[in-house]
């Protein structure tokens, strides 16, 4: 993944996986490595990440029955399509099995409840503070600055 | 190693200084008494102009004054006035109104309450500031007595100009580290004693929703009994909506560090001005009331605001985030980068 198509700003989180996957060239690398500098939200986002690769990839894997290959590969016997009906529905039912063990270890990362998202109210909180400490503190000097008009409220 | 501009830790001994000052003041005859001029006399103006505007009857228009994130002067002006014991300031929809116990705040579209505080009484200012009787000036029409306060490295960071008839607090402006003016109050005209103005009342029901003190902080919060240099701890509660409120004062200035759990949308935020505290995000304003500083730790959003000095807020972040502003280098450069745009005099 190029750095070049996107700039410091325009990063989502999916180049996370590309960063842990080691698919990112250098520079953009290397802008990742400030955003997750600066942000622990980011970090805290590569650390879930990294928890579902390793959950994933530490599922075992997985052997056909005895004998199974055996008898594919025997070239004098003749094949028994429903033996080997059998064994790929039983490959297919522990890939199954795998997939469902790596999805529900990704959903249990992916689905456990993210905090929701929050913005200081800055007029509640100013007024509060200021209200605070003119008790037992000069209300004027404290408070005047409470109520006038200030326009940068989220 | 400490920050420069922070410098606090008890009374220090400035009894040279006391003597100079004094000695001056004797030669101008500024000083009304014998002591006048001593850092404990300039303490006992800063403490009665605590009180004086909820005791004495006076009707003014204040001026407040502060420069923006970009650097922008703004000037708005509100009235103010108390008899009785009970004050307003502001009018209609932006207004706040009280008694000694009593708070009620309203911005337009937000409302607070406050009904006493059951927090610890207030370190004396002198404890962290160096305090001297600098002269007289007059604001509004009226001698006042000016006081400063000053930091271990000598900087004065507030002035405070005091009625000298009636011990109430007539302008306050805080300085930067560089030494320049960064948010001034002051009145621009004043009356005082004999105003014929009924008490304001306080708002009636519907408006009953006060901040509660807790001893103990719910679970994923977090408490320093000292923050930043010479904030001490004063009260914790527990607001309304689920917020908690750490409250702190350094004897002269205060702080409040609000927590609130879920996960900050930096997105959402206005641009204010971008910094990173030792590693952790943040984003700070400067507003009316102080510097506003808002920032992350895990699934807490915390926001800081205080009327001291920028760089003490930034101290006050540095500490809470669990990162002591032990970097002299990290330090500087956190606050110039900050508060560079303050070039205002």
């Amino acid at each position: 993944m190029s750095g070049t198509e996107f700039g410091a700003g325009e990063m989502d989180e999916s180049f996370l996986s590309a960063y842990l996957d080691g698919e990112l060239d250098a520079v953009a690398r290397a802008a990742l490595d400030a955003r997750l500098a600066e942000s622990p939200d980011w970090r805290a986002e590569l650390a879930a990440l990294r928890t579902v690769r390793d959950a994933v990839r530490s599922l075992p894997l997985v052997d056909a029955p005895p004998g199974f290959w055996d008898r594919v590969l025997a070239p004098e016997d003749v094949v028994d399509l429903a033996a080997a009906r059998r064994g790929r529905v039983w490959v297919s039912r522990w890939r199954a099995l795998a997939g469902a063990a790596a999805a529900a270890a990704v959903m249990g990362v992916v689905f456990v409840p993210r905090p929701e998202p929050v913005q200081p109210a800055f007029a509640k909180i100013t007024q509060s503070h200021a209200e605070r400490a003119s008790l037992g503190n000069d209300v004027v000097t404290n408070l005047a600055g409470a109520v006038v008009p200030v326009g940068i409220e989220p | 190693m400490s920050p420069t501009v922070t410098q606090r830790g008890g009374r220090r001994p400035s009894a040279a200084l006391g003597a100079l000052v004094l000695g001056a003041l004797c030669v101008t005859g500024l000083g009304s008494g014998a002591d006048a001029g001593t850092p404990d006399a300039a303490e006992e103006l800063l403490v009665k102009a605590r009180k004086t505007a909820t005791v004495e009857s006076f009707a003014g228009v204040v001026e407040v004054v502060w420069l923006d994130d970009q650097g922008v002067e703004h000037v708005e002006r509100v009235g103010a006035r108390g008899a009785d014991g009970a004050f307003v300031i502001g009018i209609g929809a932006r207004k706040a109104v009280g008694d000694e116990n009593e708070r009620f705040t309203n911005s337009g579209d937000e409302h607070t309450r406050w009904k006493g505080h059951g927090g610890t009484r207030a370190p004396r200012p002198g404890d962290s500031w160096d305090l001297e009787i600098a002269g007289r000036r007059h604001v509004a029409g009226r001698s006042a007595t000016v006081v400063v306060a000053r930091g271990d490295d000598g900087l004065v960071r507030a002035r405070f100009a005091i009625d000298r008839e009636t011990g109430q607090l007539l302008r306050r402006a805080v300085l930067d580290e560089q030494g320049d003016v960064v948010r001034v109050m002051r009145f621009v005209s004043i009356i005082t004693g004999g105003v014929d103005a009924p008490p304001p009342a306080m708002p009636g029901d519907g408006f009953d929703d006060t901040p509660v003190a807790i001893e103990t902080l719910p679970s994923g919060f977090v408490s320093r009994a000292d923050a930043g240099s010479g904030y001490r701890l004063l009260g914790q509660y527990l607001q309304p909506d689920g917020a908690v409120q750490l409250y702190y004062s350094d004897g002269l200035f205060t702080a409040s560090v609000f927590q609130r759990s879920g996960r900050l949308d930096w997105d959402a935020l206005p641009p204010g001005t971008p910094a990173a505290i030792d590693g952790v995000r943040a984003r700070s304003y400067s507003m009316p009331t102080g510097t506003l500083v808002v920032w992350s730790d895990r699934d807490v959003v915390l926001t800081a605001v205080g009327d001291g000095p920028p760089d003490a807020v930034i101290g006050i972040v540095a500490e809470m985030s669990g990162n002591p502003s032990d970097d002299q280098s990290w330090f500087d450069d956190v606050t110039d980068f900050v508060f560079g745009p303050f070039d205002w005099e």
